[in-house]
């Protein structure tokens, strides 16, 4: 109450000088101003503020358009030249995935590009061959565990004995699938500011597609929305470590689930310490072994674990898998991911969320520095 | 200036492992770090008792006239096996003839016990 009757009075006042100042103007330039009474010069003061202030509003909407006007002038001219069109292309689907990464969620298994792979896999008719009847991307899909587990070998025996049945489930999702995440699946835009906000619209999808995927292993809401698809998984696939020259016990185990209890890949190694001067002691369990740090994506199989963990830490070489059997990256040919690689793929999904690099940047410093070996 | 070396060897020890049906209750090569473990306090320094990194093997902590230093050995097979040794002092000029004479010592534990054979990796010193 006592702020909006300071205001008026503020208001009066300055619809006072507005007047004394018109008054003073008008005698100068001989013209005859009428004010007989306060109230006079106070409405004639407030009417000239309320016609400075429409003017302003005016003046301000009038270079809005403006502005508007010169940037769809500019965008139309970077649409004419191909370095400029492509430039802006590419960020325009740079900027969709971030997006889309961002707007998914938390979970994603094998990063960005892993997941856009795989949705591109899940579209290639020529998958089938490349891949083989039981890796390739729709027959994964349906892989599964638990009770179902067996639905999932089953549909596999059937997938292989009629592919066509496979083919027929996989398009009936995979047509929309791919008309929101393939460019080519849809005409392209009328023009260059349309085909900007196309190309922006579908990276979005595939970002976003990179958590759906992943969560498909928790049954998140991918595998929910689809009948008969459940996760992307290798868990209880013995074939797979079989194929890679594992004995029979050796194969089961790398298939099974890994352990919540296990450790994981740390993006921060264990081993750092703080300096002297802030207790030189490891750092924080709570940050150490927390969501930030470790890299541990649920429903993965051992085997599949390894194996990121070997492409994204430089110091993880393998690991005996049972009594008298190891695991190696090196001889199963892996490759390891290089050092921004290892800074996507090797940091875990709720670093990548939250921090949208930021924390890729707080730990470059120690991460990378694991590159530095000397050589003998 | 390198701040980790990987050493590579071939490894006689016995499976010192403790496994039950899901898996590795002990991981192999608490035996290999005890030695090392030995080695390194007869030499002067202060080691840790040996840290389970479970899959990714053993570590020890390691200090001595306030530097620190780290290693960690991995067990895969007979003859695919690692030891990672890392300068982990805080500084700004890390001391390499600190490193180097870490390193140095490290080689000699390694070249006293028979059951490290093949040993390659150590860095010639500057």
């Amino acid at each position: 109450m006592r702020r909006q009757q300071r205001k008026a009075e503020r208001l009066a006042r300055d619809a006072e000088a507005a007047a004394h100042e018109a008054y003073g103007n008008a005698i100068r330039a001989g013209q005859d101003l009428k004010l007989e009474s306060p109230g006079d010069v106070v409405r004639h003061g407030a009417q000239i503020l309320q016609d400075a202030e429409t003017r302003t509003r005016k003046a301000i909407a009038r270079s809005t358009r403006d502005a508007k006007a010169l940037a769809n002038e500019a965008l139309a001219r970077a649409g004419q030249s191909p370095v400029l069109r492509s430039a802006a292309g590419d960020a325009a689907k740079v900027v969709g995935n971030v997006a889309g990464v961002l707007r998914g969620g938390a979970h994603t298994v094998e990063g960005l590009a892993d997941a856009a792979l795989f949705a591109q896999r899940l579209t290639d008719p020529l998958d089938l061959v490349r891949s083989g009847p039981a890796e390739w991307a729709p027959v994964q899909l349906v892989r599964g565990a638990a009770n179902l587990e067996r639905r999932g070998a089953d549909y596999v025996k059937k997938g292989i004995s009629d592919p066509q049945s496979v083919v027929t489930d996989a398009r009936s999702v995979a047509g929309q699938w791919r008309r929101d995440l393939d460019p080519s699946a849809t005409p392209p835009a009328p023009t260059f500011k349309g085909e900007l906000q196309r190309n922006f619209e579908i990276a979005q999808n595939q970002g976003e597609l990179a958590f759906d995927v992943g969560s498909l292993l928790v049954g998140g809401p991918g595998a929910k929305a689809v009948t008969g698809l459940e996760r992307l998984s290798n868990v209880g696939n013995v074939e797979k470590y079989l194929a890679q020259g594992f004995s029979h016990k050796g194969a089961e185990h790398l298939a099974t689930l890994y352990p919540a209890s296990n450790m994981g890949s740390h993006f921060i190694p264990r081993r750092t310490r703080l300096p002297d001067f802030l207790g030189g002691g490891p750092l924080p369990k709570s940050f150490s072994d927390g969501v930030f740090n470790v890299l541990k994506p649920e429903g993965m199989s051992r085997g599949d674990l390894y194996e990121l963990h070997y492409k994204v830490d430089p110091q993880f070489y393998g690991t005996k898998v049972i009594r008298g059997e190891g695991w190696s990256g090196k001889r199963l040919g892996l490759e390891r991911h290089g050092p921004l690689g290892r800074l996507w793929h090797g940091s875990p999904p709720p670093l990548k969320a939250r921090a949208a690099g930021l924390g890729a940047s707080a730990g470059t410093a120690i991460y990378l520095s694991d590159d530095q070996e000397a050589r003998p | 200036m390198s701040r980790y070396v990987k050493i590579e060897f071939h490894s006689a020890f016995a499976d010192d492992s403790v496994e039950d049906d899901a898996g590795f209750v002990q991981w192999p090569g608490r035996n290999v770090v005890e030695v090392l473990k030995a080695g390194l306090e007869a030499r002067g320094y202060e080691v840790s008792d040996p840290i389970d990194a479970q899959e990714s093997g053993w570590e020890l902590d390691i200090s001595r006239n306030k530097k620190r230093f780290w290693l960690k050995v991995s067990l895969i097979a007979s003859d695919e096996n690692y030891l990672n040794a890392g300068h982990m002092t805080w500084s700004l000029w890390p001391d390499q003839k600190v490193f180097d004479a870490f390193l140095a010592d490290l080689k000699a534990i390694l070249g006293a016990d028979g059951r490290f054979s093949r040993v390659s990796g150590f860095p010639t010193p500057a």
